[in-house]
């Protein structure tokens, strides 16, 4: 009952209790976000490494390794982000901490349910809240369409968990494994899958990412999209592969079908973006396609890579929106082409941005490259089965991560270097609620990166057996080397003395220099955006075409005027339909 | 002393008592006694109510016995539809202190009001086949004039249609009466039930069942049957609107249809739940598509009542324990969260002089009670956990699944997901966003509209108890065994 406590009830009477705050006293309820989250990491230690609580002598709760790891994670996540949030907050905010106390217990209970009641409803919570943070926000339209893919998903959900449960022995979720075999096991497999993509954003049904991305408020987005919703929808995958079904060679390559569109395609959109947020919005897309191909493997090593960027790409990602919003709270947008010369305004979220963005590029030795090194594997592993595909998938992995990094030079050279622009505060980051986040989440990207076998393996060791790798990997020597090439640069850099160096105006053939002719960041880009099929890709991509939000939109309503043309408001045609009606039912009755 | 009589004798009383008020001259003086009266009697329905819940007992109407009498019957099933009768027509009533202010002749409105819960509670608790039509046609006429009591052109026109209508209705059901009066001499439930189960039905027998559906069907207002709902319930004031959609249809449809088609003619398997799917699914699908394309607050939300009854036809449709049991909380999680809605749009339209979406727009900055209510009745009716909606659709889903319709579920699934999809339309054209200039003004409703709205949202959040082992097995699980098993009924009414 303790740790119940701890982990459940603590965020969720603080998360009531912010509502009563006194106006003016609104910074309290980020204390109070900052005690549940701390709850939550506790709790998740102790739970550590299994756990199970029974209500009115029913399973409710039941931790392995994983989840526990995971309740942990959302601990960490919802401290970093509520200290960042506490320096942004405004009077007013008590709804908003609510929901946020809220989503912190909602999360645990997904991680830790057994009992599928539990596992609805904490996951139908965390949508809610998803939503209402952002209508709380003042985005109406965004959280229609984000509510409409999220809660539609949860929809699916209820008759997939309803189905896995009834194909069960009660209401346990870890009573119940069934095979591939009938058209319905594969509906319900269909439904969960559809609601673990949703939530995590694989497509095609991620068009809320980047939407949300770009509007919603800054720690709304880290704490959901870029993170806690990754290791839910994530963690609903592996429950969904490693647990409840036995998945075919149909299911593996759907799901790695599903990674690799979603990793090239995403990418693809994230490279065209002008806006800081979008552009991040479409990389959250993109690398849930690497963690659905470690999944879709179906070898140890590239399940264990799925769950290790789960976990990776929810610290870097959080790191990257955190620093995007610095940079938007002190210049006032998130436009590539109005930011420039940022580094030496904001050093610690330059670093910062730029470890999370070679992480999330798979530069080693940071975390990211070492989950998707894993992947690849994974993907090379599958090649025994006789499959040709895995050279497609390989492709699509590698290629992917190859413009990820060709995205963030994008960022990084429009928002950090170049020409600074103009306007803008220049004031640093704040030490005691901003520094801590941008400080710890890439400090832990290196972590995991320099030392895997005593941060993440062990984790995934325990839940999935050994893990066996063909390729020659040794961080902590690949990581000495670099650290040497490096101090050899800098003894370089200082002994030829490049300090020698003077700024002069830009010349450009005598002309007055204009704000207007300030080179930004983004223009090398453009040229992909102008190529012949990537121009009509984008074009359609911009009318909403590999939008499932609007085609499902164009679908219903053209059903919805064909009905509406057969209300006329005439009685006789209403009396004409009850005959006909009852012609029916009669035929029905006496055939 | 038996209880059972007073459910039809106080609203019948009432109404004739409160229309005498009329004498009172002073309007102020008039209407205060009249809310008092109406709601004094109301909450004497409402306790006694509460009172008989899980109980069961029959009660012979003029000390005549069987089978020539008239007996009233509490049974698992009718017990908590007469209570969420009475507590909706409590709450409406609550709500009419301040909405009806923009209407004259309260007393006529309260008397009309009693009239129809009279024939709600009369046809749930008889176990008289005529009889039960009698009190439908109390609670029908009162009703029709109950919508057109605006007198305006809209609701003129709007009562015409249902009326017409509904007579095609009663029609139907009068024949299906004397067909089976024909067949058995006897038109008392238990009486026809015993009848029925002793012959080899004739084709007749199956002419009166298909009447009877036809004619519940129509007030069930499920599609084809279902076109003068959606001018009938927006044009009413609203808290008649939230009588009609929350309780009138279910007890004048959906409870009658199943009294009859179930539990009297023992029809749970074979056509009678195969017709009520095809119904179920029809409406479920087509009500929510046309309400996705309403702009009118009240008329989409008529059109998600037609919706919301197809998946009570689809639980009662599937004819097993499990989905009886979707069939029954659906109604009762309906008939909360509806009643709710249409008092939401009451609320707004007594503010701000608007039914249409397009003209609304932060309302809930404006009005955050009626905002936050119906936020919480938008996520129940959507089947939002952990909100009164998901747990019924929940079991109605399992049921499909469980009785081997997998289908059935994915359909009830799609209902779902289009139903939050219209009602996040009404959230974000209605209570989201910007305040629009012309409703800067714009004030929360009175207090007593408040209360009636939060009690109905508390409503829509405890409802989930009820799937709490204790009370399910209180209220769920008999229901669905008189339900489906006719020997119960028998048993309770005749004894051993």
């Amino acid at each position: 009952m303790e740790i119940l406590k701890l982990t459940i009830y603590i965020p969720l009477v603080l998360g009531f209790l912010a509502l009563f705050v006194p106006g003016r006293f609104f910074r309290f309820n980020g204390i109070f976000a900052l005690i549940s989250s701390a709850a939550v990491l506790v709790g998740g230690m102790k739970v550590y490494p299994s756990y199970s609580f029974s209500v009115m002598n029913t399973l409710a709760l039941k931790g392995d390794i994983l989840s526990a790891a995971l309740v942990m994670l959302t601990g960490l996540f919802g401290f970093l982000v509520a200290l960042y949030t506490i320096g942004h907050t405004k009077e007013g905010s008590g709804f908003f901490w609510f929901l946020y106390c809220w989503l912190l217990s909602a999360s645990a209970g997904v991680f830790l349910a057994d009992h599928y009641i539990v596992m609805l409803v904490s996951w139908g919570v965390t949508g809610l809240v998803l939503a209402l943070m952002i209508w709380n926000a003042g985005n109406e339209e965004i959280g229609k369409k984000t509510f409409l893919l999220v809660g539609g998903s949860d929809a699916l959900m209820i008759m997939g968990l309803a189905g896995l449960v009834l194909a069960g022995h009660g209401s346990s979720l870890g009573s119940v494994k069934i095979g591939l075999a009938s058209g319905a096991s594969w509906m319900i497999f269909t439904a969960l899958a559809i609601a673990a993509f949703t939530k995590a954003g694989a497509m095609p049904f991620h068009t809320w990412i980047p939407d949300t991305s770009k509007l919603a408020p800054i720690p709304v987005v880290a704490i959901l999209p870029a993170s806690i919703d990754k290791l839910l929808g994530i963690y609903l995958l592996k429950r969904i592969v490693m647990d409840w079904f036995v998945i075919t060679a149909g299911g593996n390559l759907i799901m790695m079908l599903v990674g690799a569109v979603t990793v090239i395609a995403a990418v693809f959109m994230a490279l065209a973006q002008h806006n800081l947020r979008r552009l991040l919005g479409y990389h959250a897309v993109s690398q849930v396609g690497y963690m659905v191909m470690g999944l879709g493997t179906g070898t140890v090593v590239g399940i264990a890579g799925g769950l290790m960027h789960m976990i990776n790409n929810a610290i870097y990602k959080q790191g990257l929106f955190l620093c995007s919003g610095v940079i938007e709270s002190r210049t006032g947008t998130s436009r590539l082409e109005d930011l420039g010369g940022l580094f030496k305004k904001f050093p610690i979220t330059f670093a910062s941005f730029t470890i999370c963005a070679m992480a999330i590029s798979g530069v080693p030795p940071l975390n990211g490259f070492v989950s998707k090194w894993m992947i690849y594997q994974g993907i090379i592993k599958t090649s025994i089965t006789g499959n040709p595909l895995w050279v497609i998938w390989l492709v699509s992995a590698v290629f992917g991560s190859a413009l990820t990094l060709a995205s963030f030079i994008k960022i990084v050279h429009a928002a950090f270097l170049g020409q600074s622009s103009k306007g803008g505060t220049a004031k640093s980051e704040n030490v005691l609620f901003e520094v801590p986040a941008l400080v710890i989440l890439p400090a832990m990207c290196i972590l995991i990166g320099i030392f895997p076998h005593y941060t993440v393996y062990p984790l995934l060791e325990q839940v999935l057996g050994p893990i066996h790798m063909n390729g020659l990997w040794f961080p902590q020597i690949a990581a000495s080397f670099l650290l040497i090439g490096v101090g050899v640069g800098v003894l370089v850099y200082a002994l030829c003395r490049v300090s020698g160096f003077r700024y002069s105006e830009t010349y450009i053939g005598g002309e007055k220099v204009t704000p207007a002719m300030r080179v930004s960041g983004v223009e090398f880009y453009t040229t992909i955006e102008n190529l012949g099929f990537f121009k009509k890709v984008y074009s359609w991509a911009g009318k909403g075409y590999f939008d499932m939000y609007e085609i499902l939109k164009g679908f219903v309503f053209y059903w919805i005027k064909l009905l509406r043309w057969l209300h006329n408001g005439i009685l006789s045609t209403y009396i004409l339909w009850v005959m006909v009606g009852s012609v029916i039912v009669f035929y029905v009755f006496l055939k | 002393m038996n209880i059972l009589p007073l459910f039809v004798t106080i609203p019948l009383a009432g109404a004739f008592v409160v229309s005498l008020f009329d004498f009172i001259k002073d309007e102020k003086k008039k209407n205060i006694s009249t809310n008092i009266f109406a709601s004094l009697a109301g909450l004497v329905l409402l306790v006694i109510s509460i009172k008989v819940i899980g109980s069961a007992g029959v009660y012979s109407m003029g000390k005549w016995k069987l089978p020539e009498g008239i007996v009233l019957v509490l049974d698992p099933f009718s017990g908590p539809i007469l209570l969420i009768t009475n507590l909706i027509s409590f709450i409406c009533i609550l709500f009419s202190f301040d909405y009806m202010s923009g209407y004259n002749g309260r007393e006529k409105y309260y008397s009309l009001f009693f009239l129809m819960v009279a024939g709600m509670n009369g046809l749930v608790l008889t176990g008289d086949i005529f009889n039960l039509y009698v009190f439908l046609e109390i609670a029908s006429v009162a009703s029709y004039a109950l919508v057109g009591f605006g007198t305006m052109r809209e609701e003129i026109e709007a009562t015409f249609k249902y009326m017409v209508l509904s007579s095609v209705a009663t029609a139907f059901m009068l024949l299906g009466v004397a067909f089976i009066y024909g067949f058995t001499f006897n038109l008392n439930m238990v009486s026809v039930a015993k009848a029925l189960g002793s012959m080899e039905a004739p084709v007749g027998v199956y002419v009166a069942l298909g009447l009877f559906i036809i004619g519940f069907s129509i007030k069930s207002a499920l599609i084809p049957f279902h076109a003068w709902l959606p001018d009938a319930h927006p044009s009413a004031p609203a808290p008649i609107s939230a009588m009609l959609s929350s309780v009138v249809i279910k007890t004048v449809g959906m409870y009658s249809l199943i009294r009859i088609c179930y539990v009297v003619f023992g029809m749970n398997t074979g056509q009678v739940p195969e017709v009520l799917r095809v119904l179920g699914i029809l409406s479920m699908m087509l009500g929510v598509l046309l309400a996705l394309g309403q702009w009118d607050f009240k008329r989409l939300l008529a059109y998600h009542s037609v919706s919301q009854m197809g998946y009570i036809a689809l639980g009662f449709g599937l004819g097993t324990p499990l989905g009886v049991i979707g069939g029954i909380y659906h109604l009762l999680n309906h008939s909360v969260f509806k009643s709710l809605l249409f008092l939401n749009s009451g609320a707004v339209y007594y503010r701000t002089g608007t039914r249409d979406l397009k003209e609304m727009g932060g309302l809930g900055k404006k009005m955050p009670v009626t905002g936050a209510t119906s936020m919480i009745a938008s996520m129940s009716i959507a089947g939002i956990p952990p909100f009164n909606g998901f747990w019924s659709k929940l079991i109605i889903i399992m049921a499909c699944i469980k009785s081997s319709h997998p289908w059935l579920a994915f359909w009830a699934v799609l209902g779902s997901i289009l139903t939050l999809a219209s009602f996040l339309k009404v959230q974000r054209y209605g209570f989201l966003g910007k305040v629009k200039d012309s409703l800067r003004n714009v004030k929360e409703a009175p207090f007593m509209m408040q209360v009636s709205m939060i009690t109905l949202a508390l409503l829509c959040l405890a409802m989930g108890g009820l799937m709490l082992p204790g009370l399910y097995d209180l209220i769920f699980v008999p229901a669905a065994g008189i339900i489906l098993d006719q020997a119960q009924y028998l048993k309770l009414v005749l004894g051993n």
